[in-house]
């Protein structure tokens, strides 16, 4: 019985190993090299090392093929099925130059990178973005995923529809798009920033440096600001109603027109002074500002 | 720029030349076939809603319709017929849960005494508006199967299926709006 | 057919039915709206034929939102129409010169916008069905948001605030019909 069992495990086992395929491939790569990944389906994590080559850890489904290949300048890797044949889930696990330039594509992928800091490009459908360090630019777009960034970068462009986009960190210039989904910041302090929802809630917890300027545009999405105890502010607002510190809650009259945005100041220590400005925008959303 | 619709009372409208090219997505001649059917499928608008407000809305949307479904049609019938049969499917299909139950809404009732045969005298502005505000104030049921059977000829039994009711309650239907309008219109 | 059950009308109410006109014009031209509605529907579908925008169900609500406004396209006289509720007395006056320029100042979004709808349309088989669903989900809120803003307009077409929220709504749709391009192109089955 004890001898059946063990030649009934070791099956499963040995099919188990069948469906999916370990491969692991490696290619010298230079500094800044320029690094191109697709996976259709399945996971993509991309980390940095402090080595000239790229090396690639494949777990593939049975009807995909691995390939990878190039030279020092720029590598391609990726995953591929047969025409026809719907693509199986597949994991390509990576290490790369910290400085490399990375570029992933997928479909139903999930996407991670740690740890680069050259320029890192991911655009996935369905799955998840999570980019965690200092990369010098990023740009990371899920169609229905979320997006999550943990990074400091000299430009940010992240892009949802109806995930959410998640900021912690900073950037000299960040545009973050949703359409419905929500967006969160919590970086700083923000230099430049331009957030775009149609209906998502936008909800900033940040610092602001001397010479910010943070734009929020939605179409019926809420906005809700909060900025540390006395940061110095200029705000210019249209929005359903606007709510804030030291003002009665204004509302834009129901079906009336529009008229023009309003303008605050909060926390200056004189008139007119040099603050961040803050500019909002919104059809039907409402805007609470904060300094708690 | 497109120019503005202007109607041009010395230019016969070709209606063919207008059909072929609003079905190959030439919007200026599809406006031209609104203007020369617009009084038509408005004055039937306004019958079956009995409502000014739902009357445009039901206009605009069956020239909508008529436009996504204008490459299907072949010519069969008269384009004026078919827009008309257009209409009424938009009609009974907006809100066709609603507008069943108010269909339906309606007890069996016995067929009325058949009238002395005469011949009406000329009808005044203020009859024929007495008329169509009587037929507006009709029960929703009574009025749709009034207007397409005794106003447009539909035949009962269509206006059954196209209702999705039975052919004797249309006929009920029918019976109750002629009696109403009778009531309302004897002095 | 006719039905033995169903007696003859009376020939005095069949007689006045046949003096009924047989054409009663609305009261306002209506034209302008259905021409709005040909033009955006154009612009919004993704599918040919029947499979066009999700939006059918909206379409009266969108009409009665737009005001009923007469909005002659490329008119040069100026032409004032009344918008009159029975249950809400307001009458608005509306130059629709100026309404006709600032719909028609956003040609060109809308002329970029429908190329590439037309280009996802051509796609839009080899694209799984998810992810179909997704991109018309998120098309669906922009055009909703389109539509409320384009509204705004057309009731206050002088107002700058307004037209900018039009063209926040028109850079969200031409930006994801690019994404949903590229995502197209790059993983069609």
């Amino acid at each position: 019985m004890r001898t059946l069992t063990t030649v009934l495990l070791l099956s499963l086992v040995a099919s188990g190993a069948a469906a999916q395929q370990r491969t692991e491939r490696g290619w010298p790569l230079a500094p800044d090299g320029a690094l191109k990944i697709h996976n259709y389906s399945g996971r993509v994590v991309v980390t940095g090392w402090d080595r000239d080559s790229v090396a690639v850890i494949a777990t593939v489904a049975k009807n995909m093929r691995f390939f990878g290949g190039g030279g020092r300048g720029g590598i391609k890797v990726g995953v591929e099925g047969s025409p026809g044949v719907e693509p199986e889930a597949s994991t390509l696990e990576l290490r790369v130059p910290v400085g490399a330039n990375v570029w992933v594509r997928g479909a139903a992928t999930d996407v991670t990178v740690n740890g680069v800091i050259g320029t890192v490009d991911v655009g996935t459908v369905s799955g998840n973005v999570r980019v965690n360090g200092t990369p010098r630019s990023l740009t990371a777009e899920s169609m229905t995923g979320t997006v999550d960034v943990d990074a400091s970068c000299e430009t940010l462009r992240a892009k949802t529809g109806s995930g959410a986009l998640t900021w912690r960190g900073s950037a000299g210039d960040a545009q973050l798009v949703t359409v419905s989904g929500l967006v969160r910041v919590t970086a700083g302090p923000l230099e430049r920033a331009r957030v775009e929802t149609v209906s998502g809630t936008v909800r900033v917890e940040s610092a602001l440096r001397a010479d910010a300027r943070l734009t929020i545009e939605t179409h019926g999405g809420d906005i809700d600001l909060r900025f540390p105890p006395k940061t110095p502010l200029h705000l210019d607002a249209d929005a359903a109603s606007v709510t804030a510190p030291g003002i009665a809650t204004r509302m834009r009259p129901a079906g009336g027109r529009f008229t023009g945005p309003s303008t605050y100041d909060f926390n200056l220590v004189k008139p007119q002074a040099n603050a961040p400005m803050v500019i909002v925008r919104s059809f039907t959303g409402k805007l609470v500002l904060g300094f708690p | 720029m497109p120019s503005a619709l202007v109607t041009r009372p010395t230019d016969a409208p070709d209606g063919s030349t207008d059909l072929r090219a609003a079905q190959t997505g030439d919007t200026e001649a599809f406006g031209r076939i609104y203007r020369a059917q617009v009084g038509r499928i408005n004055a039937l608008a306004l019958r079956l809603t009995g409502d000014a407000q739902r009357a445009e809305e039901l206009v605009q949307s069956a020239f909508v319709r008529a436009w996504q479904k204008l490459p299907t049609f072949r010519g069969e019938s008269a384009l004026s017929t078919w827009l008309h049969k257009l209409t009424v499917n938009v009609f009974l299909l907006d809100d066709r849960g609603q507008r069943r139950r108010s269909l339906r809404e309606l007890p069996e009732e016995a067929a009325p005494e058949p009238m002395t045969a005469s011949r009406p005298a000329a009808m005044s502005h203020e009859d024929r508006i007495d008329l169509e505000r009587a037929i507006a104030k009709l029960p929703e049921g009574a009025r749709v199967a009034f207007v397409l059977h005794d106003i447009h000829g539909y035949d009962h039994n269509e206006i059954a299926t196209m209702c999705g009711l039975a052919a004797g309650t249309i006929r009920a239907q029918l019976h109750r709006a002629r009696r109403r309008l009778q009531e309302a219109l004897e002095p | 057919m006719t039905d033995p059950r169903i007696p003859d009308i009376d020939p005095r109410l069949r007689g006045r039915l046949d003096q009924l006109p047989e054409e009663v014009q609305p009261a306002r031209d209506l034209w302008p709206e259905i021409r709005a509605q040909l033009d955006a529907d154009r612009v919004r579908s993704l599918g040919a034929g029947d499979h066009v925008s999700t939006r059918r169900s909206d379409r009266a609500r969108w009409l009665a939102r737009a005001a009923g406004l007469a909005l002659i396209i490329g008119g040069t006289a100026t032409i004032t129409t009344y918008f009159v509720r029975e249950t809400d007395p307001t009458v608005v006056v509306i130059d629709t010169t100026q309404a006709t320029s600032a719909i028609n100042s956003f040609a060109s979004y809308e002329q970029s916008a429908g190329d590439l709808a037309r280009a996802l349309e051509q796609r839009r088989a080899k694209l799984d069905p998810a992810t179909v669903e997704a991109i018309e989900r998120s098309l669906r809120t922009i055009d909703e948001a389109l539509d409320e803003a384009r509204a705004a307009l057309l009731r206050d077409p002088a107002s700058a605030q307004v037209r900018g929220y039009v063209e926040a709504a028109y850079r969200q749709k031409i930006d994801f019909l690019r994404r949903a391009n590229d995502v197209a192109n790059l993983w069609s089955l």
